[in-house]
């Protein structure tokens, strides 16, 4: 079961003190269950704003936003991978499933089987000091899977990373994806990672944020990175942010 | 607390402080000796060993210089002084003296940690009880320590309770400010990654805040510790009749100033000793985790 994420409407401003900025507005989008979407666009669009009410950080918006149903599973992998770095790797992932109720030894159980998914079962023990950023990043992704979530939400999850290790972990995720589809929303300035995972596009814009374009990728996965149609597809987005951008200074 | 510090130094108390700092450098050197011992570097051991002896050997050297040219009648010598601790061993005070303040100072100090870490706790958490509560920890901070445990000696009335108590308030405010600030300084990230995955409250202040927090209660905890000692000396002066603030003032005003080191002598050991060998260790396996990085 994975969740319908529903955007109608959404606008959110900042009041700081006198004046107010609008971050986003006008944001209509409908992610349909199992699907997989990226959201693209250069930095200061509203990315993280629409990130933050999708995560449920952020209520303070107007419109109408909802996750469906409302007890879907939320999980989500950061730009850094956020591990409590008293914890080990396994402890990791057990704090959060005995949080969520789960028994200790069916928690241990599960941890140990996720961070054998992502080919991390000999550094269980290890502290995340003793891991490499790649691994790090692994454990943090053991630990969204492990919830078994309906809804993904991924916030620039390679970008922190070297390139060699960001493609390897990327070529996983569409794995684990193609194993068993869940709604994933991937936000990226990166176009051709964008491109090379998603099924669906949507570029934004900014000042105020605002959806620029919306484009399906309808490219079988797993896809290569030198095909010519992915690689259309990309200069295809390019052109929607850079024409998003003159139309701002136009503005 | 300037007003006990002053009281403190015109009864010629500040040798002690520097014999305290001394003796916790010398100590430092012995437990860098401890933590090589696993690396097998045999050389090194050796030298910290010697660099050890040689420092106890110049500070027992530069105690007895100051001895000899402020007077061995103001400052005793260290042989002089180990020799009085040994005398008041024989006569039988010495061990009811410092247990007897160690259980005021225990009971001072758990009163004071569990407040600084409920009160700075709040304070940390609530932006309303920050701004409503933060300037009274401010005014309790200056308020001169002999007030606190005047009023606490009369109100309480003059027994351990009362010296547990005024010692606790008065140490409470500096343990609160260190708590207080490190809630503040949390990354909020690890926060909104535990809210996401549907974490309780109570789960993230247990097992996502309080974590972060316990360099700062480390820090507290052991400033709260020394200060506990300095203060309970003085309120045990002021009210007790038994302990070794007593002593020291007993002594004092026999001019036997052999005796008023040998009163302290043996709790600044006892203190170092609790660092050296409940504290460090505690702090050690606590931080595990990042000295892991080097393994």
């Amino acid at each position: 079961m994975s969740a319908r994420i529903v955007f109608d409407g959404i606008r959110r401003e900042f009041n700081n003190g006198r004046d107010s900025t609008v971050a986003i507005s006008n944001i209509d989008l409908t992610f349909e269950p199992g699907s997989f979407a990226a959201i693209v666009g250069p930095s200061g669009c509203g990315k993280s704003t629409l990130l933050h009410i999708a995560a449920g950080l952020d209520t303070r918006y107007q419109g109408y936003f909802a996750r469906e149903p409302a007890n879907a599973v939320l999980a989500c992998l950061f730009q850094q991978p956020r591990l409590l770095l008293w914890q080990t790797a396994r402890k990791n992932i057990t704090v959060i499933l005995e949080a969520r109720g789960m028994p200790s030894r069916a928690a241990r159980q599960r941890a140990d089987e996720m961070l054998e998914l992502v080919g991390l079962s000999a550094a269980a023990d290890k502290f995340p000091s003793q891991l490499s950023g790649g691994m790090q990043q692994r454990v943090a992704l053991a630990r969204a899977l492990s919830v078994d979530p309906d809804f993904l939400l991924m916030d620039e999850p390679f970008s922190a990373l070297d390139e060699l290790t960001a493609a390897r972990l990327r070529d996983e995720l569409v794995a684990l994806c193609l194993r068993k589809p869940r709604t994933i929303l991937f936000v990226t300035h990166n176009i051709q990672e964008a491109c090379y995972l998603a099924e669906r596009v949507v570029v934004m814009g900014g000042h105020p944020g605002r959806i620029v374009a919306d484009i399906a990728m309808d490219l079988p996965r797993p896809r290569r990175l030198d095909d010519p149609a992915l690689v259309a597809r990309a200069a295809e987005v390019r052109s929607f942010i850079d024409r998003g951008e003159v139309a701002t200074v136009a503005a | 607390m300037t007003d006990e510090a002053a009281t403190l130094r015109a009864q010629g108390r500040e040798e002690r402080d520097g014999l305290v700092s001394g003796v916790s450098k010398a100590l430092a050197a012995l437990t860098g000796a401890g933590l090589r011992v696993g690396d097998s570097r045999s050389m090194e051991k050796a030298w910290n060993a010697i660099y050890l002896v040689a420092s106890l050997i110049l500070l027992g050297l530069l105690w007895q210089a100051i001895s000899w040219r402020i007077g061995a009648d103001v400052l005793p010598g260290p042989l002089a002084a180990l020799a009085a601790v040994e005398q008041s061993h024989r006569d039988g005070y010495l061990w009811s003296d410092i247990g007897i303040t160690a259980f005021r100072i225990f009971g001072a100090f758990c009163i004071a940690l569990a407040t600084s870490l409920a009160i700075g706790a709040l304070l940390g958490r609530s932006r309303v009880a920050e701004r409503l509560f933060g300037p009274w920890i401010t005014i309790c901070a200056s308020i001169p320590s002999l007030v606190v445990i005047v009023v606490v000696y009369l109100s309480v009335g003059i027994n351990d309770h009362a010296a547990m108590i005024g010692t606790a308030l008065i140490v409470a405010p500096p343990m609160i400010f260190a708590i207080w600030d490190g809630i503040r300084a949390i990354n909020p990230e690890l926060q909104e990654m535990a809210r996401i995955f549907a974490m309780p409250r109570a789960h993230i202040l247990w097992r996502v805040i309080l974590p972060q927090t316990t360099p700062f209660i480390f820090t507290a905890a052991r400033t709260g510790l020394s200060l506990t000692w300095r203060i309970m000396i003085f309120v045990e002066l002021l009210g007790r009749s038994s302990g070794v603030g007593y002593r020291i003032q007993y002594f004092y005003n026999l001019v036997d100033m052999q005796r008023v080191v040998a009163a302290a002598l043996p709790f600044v050991a006892l203190m170092l000793l609790f660092e050296f060998c409940v504290l460090r260790p505690t702090e050690r396996w606590v931080f595990r985790w990042r000295r892991a990085e080097a393994t």
